[in-house]
């Protein structure tokens, strides 16, 4: 299942509503719906505030397969921007020196079980996948 | 899942409710921008946290501790409180179950 999005934070609720059909068409466990939410909102929401060169619309796809559910996300016509080669988040700071911001992507590398980015063609696509426990989904 | 809201309640409590995605941060930090000492965040209604919430609630623990005063948390459910802990938040956060 695919869905375009346009490339801004008002289109965040599409992008729930999208999530939420296709996980009720799949009947997905409350545990996978969250992850899935979550994941998605912090990759669209780093790509609508980072990666400001097009405002393309982004293209969420979602996939099952039998052990595994796959999302990814693609933006289109900019620059590279490799979610794996960014500074990693140190959780254990003490408050004072915790930055504000930054942690999106550390949670979703939580939340996911696989975090992959490929840049082709201008296109850079991050794809999410998460495992199904014990078969159930 | 619901729509947000947030509730500060005269009992020094604030309420959060329903999905607090990033659409909502300025909403909330209006009401947290208005606290100057401790206060409880009572998480029983709400269904979900994003990054920027968390930043909401980062921003202003920073605020209030220097200072001397905190955000104490609680009534989170198993997935908010998982979302704290992959973020570090339950090393700089009191979060209280009942």
């Amino acid at each position: 299942m695919e869905k375009k999005i346009k490339k801004d934070l008002s289109s965040l609720n599409d992008m729930f509503d999208f999530i939420e059909q296709y996980a009720d068409k799949n009947q997905l466990n409350p545990d996978i719906r969250f992850a899935l939410n979550l994941a998605a909102e912090e990759i669209f929401t780093n790509l609508v505030k980072y990666n400001t060169q097009s405002r393309n619309d982004i293209r969420i796809t979602l996939q099952k397969k039998s052990d595994r559910v796959i999302l990814a996300l693609t933006d289109f016509n900019v620059e590279k921007f490799d979610i794996n080669q960014i500074k990693q988040y140190n959780i254990h700071q003490p408050l004072p020196e915790r930055p504000v911001g930054k942690l999106g992507i550390p949670i979703v590398k939580k939340l996911m079980d696989k975090v992959e980015y490929e840049y082709k063609n201008r296109n850079s696509t991050i794809t999410l996948v998460k495992y199904v426990r014990n078969g159930y989904v | 899942m619901d729509m947000f809201d947030i509730q500060l309640a005269e009992n020094k409590e604030i309420r959060l409710i329903g999905k607090f995605d990033a659409t909502q941060a300025d909403k909330a930090k209006n009401i947290f921008d208005q606290i100057q000492d401790t206060h409880t965040v009572n998480f029983e209604k709400l269904d979900y946290i994003s990054s920027m919430g968390l930043s909401v609630l980062l921003i202003t623990q920073k605020r209030l501790l220097d200072n001397g005063h905190e955000l104490v948390l609680i009534n989170m459910t198993r997935h908010i409180r998982e979302v704290f802990g992959y973020a570090g938040f339950d090393e700089i956060f009191k979060i209280v179950s009942f």
